[in-house]
């Protein structure tokens, strides 16, 4: 089945509760922390944001602000000693089927390299063709891509860079790390959806095509009816530029739509990083990240 | 008695003294004169004392590892007032520029959409910062300092070299020579009408208080430096006490809810503008360099939420990167509808595949600078290298031809120097200094002209063994109603364009302990999908 075969072929919106909680239990007493969150979904013509609220514990007074990427980034500090700290990040949003479940969806897909050719000429789309520490390829994969897509349009080449990497990488949580390169992933043949992202990003790159890393949500079933909850986690996914930003999963292998729910963008995970901190103190703490996703309408 | 200048030899480029062999400029006929009243014994004798001036001040700079007296010369370099005027509007201009440039790049990006300058040229230049993006000087300024460095052609004509607006420093030397100089030769000044540099510090102090947000009536100024170890820590120290302001290093501060905070003798004590002297990369670890301990975590937030402004503006390197600079005379059209009265160095963008092989072919004609680099590391000077280095030089030109830019050789004016028994012709260049209050640019009258003390040499930087020479502007015949008497002043240390990264961090760099700075980063899972 092509990704662009829409999972669901209902043209109506979803509702999505999302409820993601992080505890970080250091070892010891902690102080003088400053931190950014990008937690908030974004709110855009495909996905609507009826509402975001962030609470945290030791208390503090969050501040907001939307950095050069568009993201919505929650800043706070606490100065008094501590040795947990809970964030809750909590929305409601409405997201939209993928844009290949529009009935004019075919003629989009003109697989013609022109458009791209003069918008990476142009010089606007430099941040999302050049590589990056963490999307960059080896030789030897680029020489390997170069023989999966030579001759395909942009579309269908994003189609089979997806698939092949769906096909060949294991999803294996605890695998990587959070400074794990896309090539050290493919190395390994497994990660978790950030490493995939940036594989895709990285041979969309390589191939031509200007690509972008996703943050967000995914709701993980893609059966439901309203009133389902579920667990999730953060996800992350990848967006190619070929006349317009197209969404792939190469996680799950489809077009995102509305088990997708988008936090921000930027060259890869760096510029979207869920929670950044930097504290005096204890070195080492445990994570406990939780998130609830429940489909309301 | 031998005439000290019996044996200067005029060569191929402008000197600034004289026009033909025996034949001073106008300007320079009263220092010619004074200066021929002196034998080589005594003017050696002088040439120790400036010396010893400036080792007693601490007025050093490390050079080859070594802590050296800066090299003053005995000769000033002399402006007159028609040629200052020139300087003083050119460098106003490119500095109102370099201000609309900025704005435009962490604002609206209109030069983008009017293709003046290429998106990619900024969004791939080391100096531009995303986390700089969006916020907004209370009074518009992101430049209140800026270092403009000029060259003189061999037709006497000032060229700009290149743009320093991040850190740009080296006026401390300006007005340590002043002071050492009137010492040294009073009778220099007898009979000139020099106009003063020693306003520097409070024209900087009063565009320090112009920046501050609004509603602060008496506002907080402190300089922020990385520590003693840096370089340039003496003009810290120096610029501090001649504002009367407090010397602070990134431990005395802290933020607090988007408050920066100065921690005193006397308690807590907010702090509304920073004259910081520490490069973007370690000025705040929450967005830059993490392993930072010289910076103030929560800085950058703080003037985003506007309670507090940096000086310079955290990412005016996206203007001064070297590439920029070859669109700065487009700038000025595009923003101020005005044509430019200082030119450019004729420069080569490599990023053209036709030009990038031109250039490749005749890199022993051309002189290839890196777009990011200061104080003259990286340059290669074609016609002075030797064919390994310029076979070096191919292959990493080839490998990033957006990290390099070639200019035609200037063969920069020369100006008569003491070396040891006698004046000879060595190359100089003029570094004004500009202050930005927000309603005036404000140009400081002489500058840092700085002296490649090798013969031949065409590299001034004092990491590269230069020296520096006191800069006259003579005030002109009418208006300039300024005192005269450039009597009174202080000192400085050493240091180019920018900070040396590795001056700022040096030693200072926390490794993970138990009470370091930690990170922490949440990674992106998915998790299984079973409910």
């Amino acid at each position: 089945m092509s990704i662009f075969e829409p999972e669901d072929t209902s043209r109506g919106r979803w509702r999505l509760a999302i409820r993601h909680e992080t505890v970080l239990r250091y070892d010891g007493p902690v102080r003088a922390s400053y931190n950014e969150l990008r937690m908030t979904p974004l709110d855009t013509a495909a996905q609507t944001r009826l509402s975001s609220r962030v609470e945290i514990g030791p208390a503090a007074q969050p501040w907001h602000y939307t950095d050069y990427w568009g993201t919505r980034v929650t800043s706070f500090d606490l100065q008094d000693p501590h040795e947990s700290l809970t964030i809750r990040a909590s929305s409601v949003v409405e997201t939209s089927p993928s844009a290949w479940a529009e009935p004019a969806a075919a003629e989009h897909r003109d697989e013609s390299w022109d458009a791209i050719e003069t918008a990476v000429k142009s010089g606007d789309l430099a941040e999302f063709t050049a590589p990056t520490a963490r999307t960059k390829l080896t030789p030897r994969l680029q020489q390997e891509l170069r023989e999966r897509v030579d001759g395909a349009g942009p579309h269908t080449a994003a189609e089979r860079i997806c698939g092949w990497i769906h096909e060949a990488m294991a999803y294996v949580p605890g695998a990587t790390g959070v400074h794990t390169s896309g090539r050290e992933a493919w190395e390994s043949k497994s990660g978790v959806c950030q490493d995939f992202s940036h594989i895709a990003i990285g041979m969309l790159r390589a191939a031509g095509v200007p690509a972008r890393y996703v943050s967000g949500y995914l709701f993980p079933l893609k059966e439901s009816t309203p009133g389902v909850s579920c667990e999730g986690q953060s996800h992350a996914w990848t967006e190619y530029w070929a006349g317009d930003w197209y969404g792939i999963d190469a996680t799950n292998n489809v077009a995102p739509g509305l088990r997708h729910v988008v936090v921000g963008h930027g060259r890869e995970y760096t510029d979207v990083v869920p929670h950044k901190g930097i504290y005096l103190g204890a070195p080492d703490s445990t994570l406990t990240v939780s998130v609830k996703l429940t489909r309301l309408a | 008695m031998a005439d000290v200048f019996d044996e200067y030899a005029l060569g191929a480029a402008w000197d600034e003294m004289f026009s033909a062999p025996g034949a001073p400029r106008p300007a320079y006929r009263a220092v010619r004169a004074a200066l021929d009243r002196f034998d080589p014994g005594e003017l050696r004798l002088r040439a120790d004392q400036v010396a010893r001036a400036f080792t007693d001040r601490g007025v050093t700079f490390a050079f080859d590892g070594e802590e050296r007296p800066f090299p003053l010369d005995l000769v000033p370099r002399v402006i007159a007032a028609g040629e200052w005027d020139l300087i003083d509007r050119g460098v106003r201009q490119r500095v109102l520029a370099l201000e609309a440039f900025l704005a435009d790049v962490y604002g609206p990006a209109n030069c983008f959409h009017d293709r003046i300058v290429p998106r990619s040229v900024v969004l791939t230049g080391s100096g531009f910062h995303r986390a700089a993006h969006g916020i907004e000087p209370t009074n518009g300024v992101r430049v209140h300092v800026a270092g403009i460095d000029l060259v003189r052609d061999v037709d006497g004509r000032f060229r700009v070299l290149e743009d320093n607006v991040r850190v740009p420093s080296g006026v401390s030397y300006v007005l340590e020579n002043r002071r050492i100089m009137t010492r040294t030769f009073p009778g220099l000044f007898a009979e000139q009408r020099v106009r003063p540099v020693d306003d520097y510090p409070v024209r900087l102090l009063k565009a320090l208080r112009a920046a501050s947000p609004r509603a602060v009536a008496d506002p907080t100024v402190v300089v922020l430096t990385p520590g003693v170890a840096n370089s340039a820590y003496f003009e810290h120290a120096l610029l501090a006490r001649l504002m009367g302001v407090q010397l602070v290093e990134g431990r005395d501060l802290f933020c607090v809810g988007n408050r920066v905070m100065m921690r005193t003798t006397a308690g807590e004590e907010p702090v509304h503008v920073i004259y910081r002297r520490i490069d973007d990369d370690f000025i705040d670890p929450l967005h830059f360099r993490p392993e930072s301990v010289i910076g103030v975590p929560g800085i950058l937030n703080a003037a985003r939420a506007g309670t507090v402004a940096i000086a310079n503006a955290v990412g005016c390197g996206a203007a001064d990167d070297k590439l920029i600079y070859t669109y700065i005379p487009e700038l000025i059209r595009y923003y101020l509808g005005e044509e430019p009265v200082l030119e450019n160095v004729e420069t080569h963008r490599l990023e053209d595949a036709e030009r990038l092989e031109f250039v490749l072919d005749h890199l022993a004609d051309l002189v290839l600078k890196p777009v990011d680099g200061a104080g003259g590391k990286g340059i290669v000077i074609g016609p002075a290298a030797d064919e390994r280095t310029l076979d070096n030089l191919r292959v990493q030109v080839s490998k990033n031809p957006r990290g390099w830019i070639a200019q035609r050789p200037v063969a920069l004016s020369t100006s008569p120097t003491f070396t040891a028994d006698r004046f000879a012709p060595r190359h100089i260049d003029l570094r004004p200094f500009a202050v930005n209050d927000g309603e005036r640019v404000w140009v400081l009258p002489g500058g840092l002209t700085r002296v490649a003390l090798r013969e031949g040499a065409l590299i001034v930087n004092s990491s590269q063994g230069g020296g520096s020479k006191d800069t006259w502007v003579l005030a002109g015949e009418s208006a300039h109603a300024e005192a005269v008497n450039p009597a009174q002043s202080a000192g400085s240390d050493a240091a180019d364009g920018q900070l040396d990264p590795a001056d700022a961090v040096a030693g200072r760099l926390a490794g993970p302990g138990a009470d370091g700075l930690q990170q922490q980063q949440q990674q992106q899972q998915q998790a299984q999908k079973d409910c």
